[in-house]
């Protein structure tokens, strides 16, 4: 276990910063979408996030919505969503984190998902609509299977409570720039990185920004105290306009020197 | 296995923990309950009345009364709820409300209570279903409030609610979703619940009086499950049997959910191996979701209810039966109830006395049901 918080905590020993693309698998087709992770390991992502598309993904605005109603349409599954990274795994070389929402996992039960994740070779999870308190099972199916756990906090979450959140956390704290869906704008930047600080205060966990950025100046500031950004909208907006060229150049652009 | 909980983002985690501290406080409130209590006396026209259905009862061979929920304001019990959350909003010191609605009836019935009690409101609707009930959208309109289609997923209720959630999780701090059933995460199941009892509440007393005895059976549509719930639970610790109808293309517990979480809480939904959410066709756009509230799922798991489905047509049977024996038009929804006690007649005993709920009135359901018939434009 902590393959993932092992890799962050690597970077942040080089003085350097994270940055974690999400691409949804299944979009535009399951195929693309894995040539894809490859694509953004080639240019620097120190892990990328793989969404396993559900048909009602409530954290996310209508980029991402748009990207799971598609890949559900071309017939992907969990298990053959997991089943294709795993006929890759030679190629992977940095950690892959899997999001989706509950439904799918508690469906499948959760120490099935958990063991699946471990043969497809997946470092850790994020299931955004699981909070710690019903989040019983899935801890022990992640313990057993040494799957990173990641948890979310967000503007709102008390003190008391982020502890609580980040003694439970085994990958990373996943910090929500902003109360609302993903794609949405930050409204003050300032303020998120504040906040950032004062988490980082509370554990020692790498804690990653995510929601909301799509510029690289964003992503700068918040830089100056986060360990890493994650990026999923502005990249999905990218290749649904644009392909797969156009969301591997704004990548870069995003990436910047990090 | 414990049916509900609180599955939801972060954001909404401690907001929700917040509603269910202002919840208990303000239950318990003389000063809230007085309140309340006048709101729908006065603006909601309760007690409703409780009719003994005598055309109906003689045709079906045993006693039949009606919890007339269809003479409320707004025409359904749906403003029992929008009137406590609504209040409970104000005292919670927000100024704007949010709600999802399929066939418009809660939407009405929250635009009403915001307009009356001067708060701001946004009701998200499917778009197939503000095509479906124009006129509702209007109705909504012309109380004050703001109706925002919703294009996304199967465009219907269930994606309203998603989209009432991620409203909620952006304006949590000025904005209260008032949920319109007995749905969603912890507490808005038991807050429901509880702003519906008050049907139940009622009916014991007016059938006690009347009969001098508890009924056998009570029988109520069931979609998200709001007025069987608020029927059946006053009477959950007496010996009367619970019967839900659904819709056969929405039926949860009766024929096709499995254990599943979705919006906030776990329950029974209808959804595939791999825990896809699966549109569903009801004819009743009230019955039309693809979940059902906790307690029901508990009812079902510990036997203390049953859940029947029934066909288009037996409803459509029970919305024209009633109309013809009582001369009351029925929702649709509630003429689910209806056609289920018709097709059932012979299961029941001459002494049995059936309480049925009877949600809504028909009036909007008119022209679906003469286009169902087949008579519709310029077949008079």
């Amino acid at each position: 276990m902590g393959e993932l918080k092992e890799a962050l905590l690597k970077l942040k020993a080089c003085g350097q910063k994270a940055i974690i693309p999400y691409i949804v698998a299944g979009f535009p087709d399951l195929e693309t979408s894995l040539d894809l992770v490859l694509e953004l390991q080639k240019r620097g992502a120190s892990a990328v996030e793989i969404g396993i598309p559900f048909s009602d993904p409530m954290v996310d605005g209508p980029v991402i919505q748009t990207a799971h109603a598609e890949a559900l349409k071309n017939g992907v599954t969990p298990l053959s969503i997991l089943e294709a990274i795993k006929e890759r795994e030679s190629e992977w070389g940095i950690p892959l984190i899997v999001m989706t929402y509950f439904n799918p996992v508690f469906r499948m039960g959760e120490r099935r998902f958990a063991q699946l994740l471990k043969e497809a070779g997946i470092s850790g999870a994020i299931i955004p609509d699981l909070p710690p308190e019903e989040a019983g099972e899935w801890l022990k199916a992640s313990n057993e299977y040494e799957i990173d756990v990641v948890f979310l906090v967000d503007p709102n979450t008390p003190e008391k409570r982020i502890q609580k959140i980040a003694s439970l956390t085994t990958g990373f704290l996943y910090y929500l720039s902003l109360k609302g869906v993903t794609g949405s704008k930050i409204k003050d930047l300032q303020n998120v990185k504040e906040r950032v600080k004062i988490i980082k205060r509370m554990t020692s966990l790498p804690v990653c920004v995510g929601f909301g950025i799509k510029e690289r100046w964003e992503a700068e500031v918040l830089l100056e105290e986060a360990d890493g950004t994650i990026v999923g909208s502005s990249l999905l907006k990218a290749l649904i306009e644009g392909g797969p060229s156009q969301m591997l150049e704004l990548f870069m652009e995003l990436k910047g020197n990090a | 296995m414990i049916f509900g909980g609180r599955f939801v983002p972060e954001t909404l985690f401690w907001p929700l923990v917040e509603l269910e501290e202002a919840w208990k406080r303000f239950k318990e409130d003389e000063g809230f309950k007085n309140e309340l209590n006048a709101l729908l006396r006065d603006y909601a026209g309760r007690p409703t009345p409780f009719c003994f259905a005598r055309n109906l009862s003689q045709f079906l061979g045993f006693k039949v009364y009606l919890k007339r929920e269809d003479l409320c304001h707004t025409g359904a019990h749906k403003i029992n709820n929008t009137l406590g959350q609504c209040l409970l909003t104000k005292k919670m010191g927000k100024r704007r409300v949010i709600a999802e609605t399929g066939a418009g009836q809660h939407g009405v019935a929250t635009a009403c209570a915001s307009a009356l009690l001067g708060l701001e409101c946004t009701i998200y609707m499917g778009e197939e279903d503000t095509k479906r009930q124009e006129l509702n959208v209007f109705r909504m309109q012309l109380l004050g409030a703001r109706v925002v289609p919703v294009s996304s997923g199967s465009k219907t209720l269930k994606d309203a609610i998603n989209k009432a959630l991620r409203d909620w999780a952006a304006n949590v701090d000025d904005t209260h979703y008032v949920i319109g059933s007995v749905v969603g995460p912890h507490p808005f199941p038991e807050i429901v619940r509880e702003f519906q009892s008050v049907i139940g509440k009622e009916a014991k007393e007016q059938i006690l009086k009347l009969e001098g005895r508890l009924p056998t059976h009570l029988v109520a549509c069931v979609g998200g499950g709001s007025n069987a719930l608020g029927l059946f639970y006053p009477f959950e610790n007496d010996q009367v049997k619970f019967i839900g109808i659904e819709a056969e293309g929405a039926a949860t517990l009766s024929l096709n959910g499995e254990k599943g979480v979705l919006h906030g809480f776990l329950s029974y939904f209808i959804q595939d191996e791999w825990g896809q959410i699966l549109e569903t066709d009801a004819i009743a756009a009230g019955l039309d979701y693809p979940g059902v509230g906790p307690d029901h799922a508990r009812y079902k798991e510990e036997g203390r209810a049953e859940y029947y489905p029934l066909k288009k047509e037996d409803a459509i049977e029970g919305f024209l039966s009633l109309s013809r024996l009582e001369g009351i038009i029925p929702a649709l929804e509630s003429a689910h109830a209806i056609g289920w006690l018709l097709k059932n007649k012979y299961s029941f005993k001459k002494d049995d006395l059936v309480i049925v709920c009877l949600s809504g009135r028909g009036d909007k359901d008119i022209e679906l049901v003469r286009n169902f018939l087949g008579r519709g434009n310029g077949g008079a």
